[in-house]
């Protein structure tokens, strides 16, 4: 289900994140920016749960007031049934962040520790811990490197040594902002193997707010689209991908099309364009419903063209994004009154 | 899940040791910069050492007592201050001042442990320089450490509660840096003038300045704790409590304020 206004918000006995209304305002009397404008939303203990938005949609914004880092102008958040905003520190007990990417660590430390000082932060650390410690280091590909110094390491390391830290303790819910930001691929398959065996081994609930669409359709089982400070979908990521029914195709014809049967497509479909190349003609056109691509090639035949090659474009999700953002009329207008493209 | 009076103690205890152990790790590891800080401070006290010896000649090895006693509460109440100040704007440098503050513990708990902390660090380079300046100078001054730590600790509260003040400023304005370093030279005033205030009473209530005043009568005139007047006692726990109290609600302030805005660990 698509668009936030769709979507029933029932009490969800399996949910370890809540929240209800939330606005997040700036700014005076005079003029004031809504950052978070009437967010609700409901997260289930140990699924994986996608942010998406472009920049200023409220990502960041709607993550630190679940962290309680910021203070909401009204609503109501709970992680594990604590009143964020009542009892922040109850709440911090169940939950971890890494917001600052590779940054979040003590890079004069060594990895050891860091995981030490961390861990430390939130109580002793005995047996169980160290033991825990080195099985996460050992899943991160960091064990023959825990007593180097943090400075030493690649950005890569940096960040799953700034995520080993984050669950140096038991927790139940893990905020990640931006965690492939500057990472390369391989260190970005890494990461998303790692949240994947999080969410499956230990059943931590993951939010992660990312530009990295392949990372979010990859690992999240669910995407919530920010745009505005509002939510303009939320649901599980293949029901997303489905969202954008129009597929594109592009049909090659032999010869050239007569102006008559150019015509006559246009009218009933929705033509992206035509081009003519070494002896052939590329038509190229957006169909909201596969059965009309059989519609399409019966009228080409019709006119008499001989139909060479017919292939469909695959939907991706970063389409599917584009397609929830800026096809958005508001969305247009204000970029239109801000004088950007 | 940390519940209980008997929780918070253990909680607190565990926290406080992290940070310690995590400045001992820092300052075993980069020795150098310890020591940068210390000559750098021993070259400014040989300077005013060697500058009044030879302007003032014999005369100058009668205050010599009360330039090093001075001296070395400048050094640890500007070092207090300073490293308070300045460490919430580093923490939120380095991405750590929001993982801090989510600790389930209150962040205004989590910046007094911060203080304690760093305290320990300013006591170490104080009673390094003090030594170091006793045997340039060859200078024999009272050492009485039961009378000398319990000053010491109520004259810093002050400075700490300032440390306090200007960190909640920091996380809350940013780059107020530029007044930090003012705040130092106000320090050598009052810390100058803290033995000539003794006659006006009010002057007393002043950061430093009874700290200065009865730290110089310990060490210099060889005076217990126990032989100081207890109202001068009491303006000392007073005015040590007064300040830090005043820091730490200011320092509450605003962090609220910060997350209000929604900059905590902006920077």
């Amino acid at each position: 289900m698509i668009g936030s206004e769709e979507v029933e918000r029932e009490t969800n006995p399996h949910s370890i994140v809540s929240v209800e209304n939330l606005v997040k305002s700036y700014g005076g009397r005079e003029e004031t920016v809504r950052a978070i404008d009437g967010v609700s939303l409901t997260v289930e203990a140990g699924s994986i749960v996608g942010l998406l938005g472009p920049n200023g949609a409220g990502k960041t914004t709607l993550i630190k007031s679940i962290l309680g880092l910021i203070t909401p102008t009204s609503g109501s958040i709970s992680v594990g049934g604590v009143d964020v905003v009542e009892n922040p520190n109850r709440a911090h007990a169940k939950m971890a962040a890494v917001l600052e990417g590779a940054r979040s660590t003590y890079w004069r430390l060594t990895i050891r520790e860091n995981l030490e000082f961390f861990g430390r932060l939130n109580g002793e650390v005995g047996t169980e811990e160290r033991k825990r410690h080195r099985q996460f280091l050992e899943r991160l590909n960091l064990t023959e490197k825990m007593d180097d110094v943090v400075n030493d390491l690649s950005r890569g390391e940096k960040q799953r040594v700034s995520l080993a830290t984050a669950m140096a303790r038991d927790i139940d819910v893990l905020f990640l902002d931006e965690p492939t930001l500057g990472l390369d691929v391989e260190g970005s398959f890494e990461l998303q193997q790692t949240l994947t065996e999080l969410a499956a081994q230990r059943g931590v609930t993951i939010l992660v707010s990312s530009h990295d669409l392949g990372m979010i359709e990859s690992v999240c089982d669910r995407g919530i689209v920010l745009d505005d400070g509002e939510i303009v979908a939320d649901d599980a990521i293949e029901n997303l991908l489905d969202v954008l029914q129009t597929r594109v195709y592009e049909l090659i014809v032999e010869g050239g099309v007569a102006a008559s049967t150019r015509n006559e497509i246009e009218r009933a479909y929705d033509v992206v364009s035509w081009v003519e190349h070494r002896g052939c003609t590329k038509l190229t056109v957006a169909v909201s419903n596969a059965n009309r691509i059989h519609g399409l090639t019966g009228a080409l035949v019709r006119n008499g063209l001989q139909i060479r090659s017919i292939r469909m474009d695959d939907t991706d999700f970063e389409a599917v994004f584009a397609s929830l953002v800026y096809d958005r009329p508001h969305v247009d207008e204000s970029r239109a009154a801000r004088g950007e493209r | 899940m940390i519940r209980g009076r008997r929780g918070r103690l253990s909680s607190s205890v565990s926290i406080l040791r992290a940070l310690v152990t995590r400045n001992i790790l820092i300052m075993k590891r980069y020795p150098l910069n310890t020591a940068g800080a210390i000559i750098g401070l021993y070259a400014l006290f040989l300077l005013v050492y060697l500058g009044g010896r030879s302007l003032l000649g014999p005369g100058f090895s009668g205050t010599l007592g009360a330039l090093i006693v001075g001296f070395f509460l400048f050094i640890m109440g500007n070092a207090s201050y300073k490293t308070l100040a300045g460490l919430f704007a580093t923490e939120a440098k380095w991405g750590t001042l929001e993982r801090l503050y989510l600790l389930p513990v209150k962040f205004s708990h989590v910046a007094v442990l911060l203080s304690i902390s760093s305290l320990l660090v300013t006591f170490f380079i104080g009673f390094t320089m003090l030594a170091l300046m006793l045997l340039t100078t060859g200078t024999s001054i009272s050492l009485d450490l039961v009378s000398i730590l319990p000053i010491v600790t109520f004259t810093l509260l002050s400075t700490i509660g300032l440390g306090l003040l200007f960190g909640g400023a920091t996380i809350r304005y940013k780059n107020i840096s530029s007044i930090f370093g003012l705040v130092k030279f106000v320090f050598v005033a009052f810390i100058v003038a803290g033995p000539t205030f003794e006659e006006v009473f009010a002057l007393k209530f002043l950061p430093l300045v009874q700290g200065s005043y009865l730290l110089q009568r310990v060490m210099n005139e060889e005076l217990r704790l126990w032989d100081l007047e207890p109202l001068e006692l009491s303006v000392l726990v007073l005015v040590g409590l007064g300040y830090f109290t005043f820091g730490y609600v200011l320092f509450r302030y605003f962090t609220e304020r910060a997350r209000t805005a929604g900059v905590m660990g902006h920077y």
